[in-house]
């Protein structure tokens, strides 16, 4: 049971060496605090799943990096090696000398289809060493050329290559102030079609991200690589071996799988957002104590309002009685579609998520039963004694995606780079499938 | 709408007509048709339907009998119309009354946003259930059918049936005002053909968006007793303004009958995900299966804990067969040379003199190795300095054979030992050959080689003729040359004959046929 990477572009590859670093160094942890059977199970899983172990011994990440440049993918096999726990698959990388220059235009249309055959021929060799292939995990942002462009055209390819695989791709959404200029139309032609072709799309906003490291992380100067350690802790916290209602006293072996039945079984809902409890610096952690109840009180206020973190969340919304239509509905209420919580550490059998349960929370035509799923494992998850990961198919994403395919749209009215698009073989009518395709996700979420 | 737009819109209807009549789609009104359905005339409302279910039946292979009970009967088509644009997608109003309800609601406010999408637009009919969207509809007539369908779905549906509320009008012709981020209806005919302004949030067809999952498509629908259900609620549905309250508000039922829907295909796609899972674990299973096998069986032990070692061990096995294997073709590659090389030794050893002891006792040792056909090559140094001046060109072909082999095979940096590797075996083999030279040139009387030949068919070595041993017995070699040269000629005459005869034929032939040409003139070619 074994999950291939795929990371693509700059912050693809960044955010996936920074998983793999947390994954790994948690693993190592887990032996540490707790050299029992325990431990060495969930070392043994989490190895498995992310690592190909080879006959001296060496782990080497079971991922793909994929850019058009190859100074990033340089950067991160360099930082893995010297890590020493780990390290990238020598011939696991596909690099070019141009990249898409953040158009996604060019990335789909031109660099995709010219490397597709070198690209899948890497992800076969990794998916053939796995014993089971557990699902394709896809790191990219939405925001440049390669990530998002040939990121898309990956994904369909991959799809069409594994019909009956897993396929979550992490999305990174650039900040809303605006890294590059034409990000809302990179945005929206990702989107709209992997909304098609992918399983799940896990997002993470760069804005909020940049929220929790300067407001929790107590981070000054704020670089790319915190954003990623966040990403990487939150994504971590999500894919590590966990005990679900399934598998019971075994570490699941499906994870993926388990996931996305909990979550994303109906197929205009696939978009999934994570928050994390507790979160600070390193040096807080050892200062702080945080019990179980608290824990996931915060969480639940967390979700209703559709915060990403404890801090400032507000503590006057409340969940409406259920069955409550859309007009009914109080103000600032995020409703879910369904939630996994996933628990990790110290004393953990004895957390009641209860109120996660409560129908309230949940559309009414799904009962909170089938709504809601809880994972488990009483191993500390990256140094946190306690840590609560929510994992949410809700409203929350509704806001930001309506603002960017609003800002996209404005572009669009005035024809505004298009022809930057067109010249690549992208037709305006493909613009205008991709706002359609959106639109109609903005107004099933709205419905919820 | 202004007048010149209006004439434009025809003309857009007038392609759009020309289109589905080339697709083939049935009843296909005129021009005029959409525009009095568009203000809700029964009888245009009527062909509409018509054309419809024309549309559907394009993109759906009814089953026979829910063909036949819908044959004559317009309403039951329409009916069923109803119910699979509901089923799949549209939730505006079904039937013609619908166009009353709706443009009650687009009375006023000529500027507003039209209101959103319901929750409930679902699915039309544009990927077959079950496949993967990016497996499917790529160059699919029934796919093409389909969008058709889903087109006019969007704009008969959505807009002649349904008047919206009236936006400004947008440039070129697009159905787009920036202030309303309005999108078209997601198809480019459909945006084309409808003669309203788009609005904001134009809900789409969630074809697009139901991918791996899309719940069964109308592939075969039957009207039992769900349908039954189904088009009459299409029909209560008629006056439904969404779930937002924006119109008449639905009816108690109405959330309840779409919640279960909801949840039919949450549960449906739960359903299919855990098929995939299952899918993978038996996978899994079957592969420890033959872990354990292989552990069990054979001599190469697989590691329990470490999966692929098992595969490691194998991959080594392999790689060392490989390298034998490939060895072994290297051999193959200078078998040629050796045994050339064997026939110039032997050559000299067969042309140089030696005493009769010796001859006798390599006669011997060849006769009772049972060497049949081996050639005694006893002519001396003339034929041996033949066969080498043959052997050399072959050497030379083989030779560039084998290296354009090598470096079309061949990495760069396995060129460069390959071409060392070569080098020194060109030295070698020149080296041996210059050796053989000098031994025919001058044939040393002292030499004593000897070689050991493997019975030679014309089969097995086709490059050199079979050459009857001199002492062999039979008739004297003149007498079958002279005889030989006599037939050959006979028979040489004979073909000339012959080809004369056709030549000569051929050319009457042509000259007939040029003679019934008018205005060409066949001029022969010269007599040879």
């Amino acid at each position: 049971m074994s999950i291939v990477t795929v990371q693509l572009g700059q912050c693809g590859n960044q955010v996936g060496q920074e998983l793999f670093d947390v994954i790994s160094s948690d693993t190592n942890d887990a032996q540490k605090y707790k050299p029992s059977a325990q431990g060495k199970a969930y070392d043994a899983c989490s190895q498995e799943r992310f690592f190909n172990e080879s006959i001296t011994g060496e782990l080497s990440a079971r991922a793909v990096l994929i850019d058009m440049e190859p100074k990033v993918i340089a950067q991160a096999m360099a930082t893995a090696a010297k890590s020493g726990r780990w390290k990238y698959g020598d011939q696991s990388f596909f690099c070019q000398k141009q990249g898409s220059g953040n158009n996604w235009a060019n990335g789909f249309c031109v660099h995709g289809p010219r490397h597709e055959e070198a690209v899948a021929d890497l992800v076969r060799r990794e998916v053939e060493r796995c014993d089971r292939l557990a699902g394709i995990l896809t790191l990219m942002s939405v925001a440049g050329g390669t990530g998002s462009g040939v990121g898309t055209y990956v994904t369909q390819c991959l799809r069409d290559a594994y019909p009956h695989s897993f396929i979550l791709n992490q999305l990174t959404w650039p900040y809303g102030t605006g890294e590059v200029i034409v990000q809302n139309y990179n945005s929206v032609l990702t989107l709209s079609r992997l909304y098609q072709c992918s399983d799940a799309i896990l997002v993470h906003e760069n804005d909020t991200v940049h929220r929790i490291c300067a407001q929790l992380m107590n981070i000054k100067h704020i670089s790319f690589g915190d954003v990623n350690k966040v990403i990487a802790h939150q994504l971590g916290g999500v894919l590590q071996p966990a005990l679900t209602e399934e598998t019971h006293s075994q570490y699941s072996r499906n994870p993926m799988g388990e996931l996305t039945a909990g979550l994303v079984c109906h197929p205009e809902y696939r978009l999934l957002s994570v928050c994390s409890i507790p979160q600070m610096p390193s040096s807080s952690q050892a200062y702080s104590a945080f019990t179980w109840p608290g824990l996931l009180k915060h969480l639940r206020q967390m979700l209703i309002t559709s915060a990403k973190m404890e801090e400032g969340i507000d503590w006057q919304v409340r969940a409406p009685p259920a069955g409550q239509g859309t007009a009914e509905r109080p103000s600032g209420f995020n409703r879910s579609l369904a939630n996994l919580l996933i628990l990790r550490g110290k004393d953990v059998s004895s957390a009641s998520a209860c109120g996660f349960m409560d129908p309230a929370l949940y559309c009414p035509w799904l009962p909170a039963e089938g709504a809601f799923s809880a994972w488990r494992s009483p191993l500390p998850f990256n140094r946190y004694e306690k840590s609560a990961t929510l994992v949410s198919n809700s409203q929350s994403l509704l806001k930001p995606l309506d603002l960017m395919v609003g800002k996209a749209w404005n572009m669009f009215a005035s024809r505004a780079y298009v022809h930057q698009y067109t010249k690549f073989g992208i037709a305006e009518e493909d613009f205008l499938d991709s706002f359609t395709c959106l639109e109609q996700v903005i107004s099933n979420y709205r419905h919820l | 709408m202004q007048r010149g737009k209006s004439v434009k819109i025809k003309e857009v209807i007038e392609s759009l007509c020309k289109l589905l009549s080339e697709l083939g789609v049935d009843s296909v009104p005129g021009t005029d048709t959409f525009r009095r359905a568009k203000f809700n005339k029964g009888d245009a409302v009527e062909d509409l339907w018509r054309l419809l279910y024309s549309l559907l039946s394009k993109a759906v292979r009814w089953e026979c009998a829910c063909q036949t009970t819908q044959e004559h009967d317009v309403d039951a088509r329409a009916r069923l119309v109803c119910g699979v644009l509901w089923r799949f997608g549209s939730r505006g109003p079904l039937a013609g009354a619908g166009a009353d309800a709706g443009r009650g609601r687009s009375g006023g406010g000529g500027g507003e946003p039209r209101p959103p999408a319901g929750p409930g637009v679902g699915p039309l009919l544009r990927e077959p259930a079950g496949e993967p969207a990016g497996r499917t509809g790529r160059g699919d007539p029934d796919h093409a059918a389909g969008e058709v369908g889903l087109s006019l779905r969007a704009c008969l549906v959505g807009d002649v049936l349904r008047p919206r509320r009236a936006l400004p009008a947008a440039p070129d012709g697009w159905r787009a005002a920036p202030a309303y981020r309005c999108c078209p209806v997601d198809q480019n005919s459909c945006r084309r053909v409808t003669p309203f302004p788009l609005t904001r949030k134009q809900p789409a067809s969630l074809s697009d968006t139901m991918g791996n999952y899309a719940p069964p498509g109308p592939q075969s629908p039957t009207v039992g007793p769900e349908w039954s259900l189904l088009l009459g609620l299409g029909e209560e549905r008629a006056a439904w303004g969404g779930p937002d309250g924006a119109g008449a508000g639905p009816g108690p039922g109405e959330w309840e009958w779409e919640g279960g829907l909801r949840r039919l295909q949450w549960e449906q796609g739960k359903l299919r995900l855990l098929w995939r899972g299952l899918q993978a674990a038996q996978a899994e299973r079957a592969r420890l299966l033959h872990q354990v096998l292989s552990a069990t069986s054979g001599p190469l032990d697989t590691h329990p804990a470490t999966s692929c070692t098992g595969h490691n061990k194998e991959l080594e096995r392999l790689q060392t067969d490989i390298q034998v294997l490939e060895i072994y073709l290297e051999w193959k590659q200078m078998e040629p040379l050796f045994w050339c090389w064997m026939d110039s030794v032997i050559d000299t050893e067969l042309a140089e003199p030696s005493p009769p002891s010796h001859r006798g006792a390599v006669a011997m040792a060849l006769e009772s190795a049972v060497v049949k056909g081996a050639r005694c090559q006893g002519d001396g140094g003339r034929r041996g300095t033949d066969e080498l001046s043959e052997t050399l060109p072959m050497l030379q072909v083989q030779l560039k054979a084998w290296r354009a082999e090598l470096a079309g095979h061949a990495s760069p940096s396995e060129n460069v030992i390959a071409s060392s590797e070569k080098a020194r075996i060109q030295e070698r083999v020149k080296l041996r050959l210059r050796g053989l030279t000098e031994a025919y040139a001058a044939p040393r009387p002292t030499c004593r080689r000897y070689r050991l030949r493997p019975q030679e068919h014309p089969a097995h070595r086709p490059h050199r003729p079979t050459k009857h041993c001199p002492s062999q017995a039979g008739q004297p070699i003149e007498a079958q040359a002279s005889r030989l040269i006599e037939e050959l000629r006979e028979e040489e005459a004979g073909l000339r004959q012959e080809v004369e005869r056709l030549r000569r034929g051929q050319r009457e032939e042509l000259q007939e046929l040029a003679s019934r040409l008018e205005g060409v003139v066949l001029i022969p070619p010269l007599k040879r």
